[in-house]
């Protein structure tokens, strides 16, 4: 047997032998996070955890909470990043709603109260959220904690686990991942004639000014959702557009489009705002 | 010269160019590449005024694609392919998909996970009548970081 069939067997049964053992080409890996997210009821200083639900993913998961009965509900929307080694940024959107008894024609009346707070936070600190805030001697509180878990592969999925399930479903937790920095070009144009252009970089759901330059309109551009698979996905938007001597020429004005593609607003004044967005990275 | 690429204005920006001569003699004359070179400009100090931006290139190689996106790409010429190019080019495909089919067995797509770790047992209170309601002073919700070492022990969860 000459030297060539000798390599030629070795080879064939190194191939065999790794085909055998399943051995997967490597996959480039990412460190996660996961999110302790626990309900607990506080009763003159005695602890209870009602329920509690862990979520893992990579680096900028997002969760949601939802804690509601028949007369309070309470949604809370946590944007999380991981901007250093150990320190963490949570966008909290937070809207509550309580019943608040009938209308003399007896219809449903409702407390409704909305809320956004940018937290930073490090690892292993814990986000307390106080449903109804922090009197009584019988007090419910959801903690939650950021842990630092092992790399994955990058393409393994979001978990949530459920190691304790909350009373009558009071409580309930859910999971994306999204991009969360976008590439934006916005263009002013007046009577048809671009006048000036600007390129950013924002953040999802953290409202950034764009500036056009002395003596022409700022717009303050917030990023508010994202959906639909990486080839498709849609971003919604809303944004305020102001002079220089602060009339707003648009509050609140919002669009939804494919990344990539073109919104077009007519302002007052004869201006038209053009704005394309496309997301970073994932 | 024609308009440089968004790649070579971008390369241009960056000091990278080889031929930075003909760009500079190309932008008094182009209002588009000097508004283009403008928002480069724009954007790297945006980047350069906030620290929390884990890489700026990301964000350049995404405009560089909206730009595309944007801006309608010249016709590319025809190209015609003899039937021998034609049979050549599906054997390269099929060999490729052999392999990747080969090789790509080890790694079959991961589906999400899902777990109730607490499934067996029923929760531990009777959950027939429980509302929020004994909970509810009137107070707001509100949100607030603990440092952990404030934390009270929990217990019962492995950290």
């Amino acid at each position: 047997m000459n030297l060539r069939l000798k390599l030629l067997i070795f080879c064939l049964l190194v191939t065999g032998a790794s085909r055998a053992r399943g051995d997967a080409p490597s996959v480039p890996t990412t460190e996660r996070l996961r999110f302790v997210v626990r309900l607990v009821e506080e009763r003159a200083g005695t602890r209870t955890t009602l329920g509690e639900t862990h979520v893992s993913g990579p680096n900028g998961t997002d969760f949601s909470v939802t804690l509601r009965d028949a007369r309070y509900r309470l949604k809370a929307d946590f944007v999380t990043d991981r901007v250093a080694e150990n320190r963490l940024n949570f966008r909290v959107d937070l809207e509550t709603r309580r019943a608040a008894g009938r209308s003399p024609r007896d219809l449903p009346l409702y407390e409704e109260d909305t809320q956004y707070h940018d937290l930073n936070l490090e690892l292993l600190d814990t986000v307390l959220l106080l449903p109804f805030g922090d009197g009584g001697d019988d007090r419910l509180t959801m903690e939650i904690v950021p842990e630092r878990l092992p790399a994955a592969p990058a393409n393994a999925p979001l978990d949530i686990q459920l190691p304790k399930i909350a009373p009558g479903g009071v409580f309930n937790v859910t999971a994306r991942h999204i991009p969360h920095r976008f590439a934006v070009i916005a263009e002013l144009l007046q009577n048809g004639a671009t006048v000036a252009r600007t390129s950013t970089e924002n953040r999802f759901r953290t409202p950034s000014p764009m500036v056009f330059g002395n003596g022409l309109p700022s717009v303050s551009l917030n990023i508010e959702d994202v959906t639909g698979p990486p080839s498709e996905r849609s971003v919604t938007i809303s944004f305020d557009a102001t002079t220089p001597d602060g009339r707003p020429l648009a509050r609140n004005w919002s669009g939804i489009g494919q990344a990539g593609s073109t919104l077009s607003y007519d302002l007052p004044d004869g201006l038209q705002l053009k704005l394309a967005i496309m997301p970073v990275g994932n | 010269m024609n308009c440089p690429t968004p790649e070579q204005l971008s390369a241009f920006f960056d000091g990278e160019t080889a031929d930075r001569a003909s760009v500079e003699r190309h932008l008094p004359g182009c209002a588009a590449c000097r508004l283009a070179l403008a928002d480069l400009r724009d954007l790297r100090a945006a980047l350069a005024a906030r620290d929390d931006r884990p890489n700026g290139a990301e964000t350049e190689q995404a405009l560089v694609q909206l730009r595309r996106k944007l801006e309608p790409s010249p016709a590319s010429p025809k190209t015609r392919f003899a039937p021998g190019y034609v049979g050549a080019l599906a054997g390269l495909l099929f060999l490729a998909f052999g392999l990747g089919w080969f090789f790509g067995r080890g790694t079959p797509p991961i589906p999400p996970t899902v777990k109730n770790t607490d499934a067996p047992t029923r929760p531990d209170r009777s959950d027939g009548d429980f509302n929020l309601a004994r909970f509810d002073g009137g107070g707001r919700a509100t949100v607030r970081i603990v440092k952990r070492t404030d934390v009270p022990a929990t217990g019962g969860t492995a950290r």
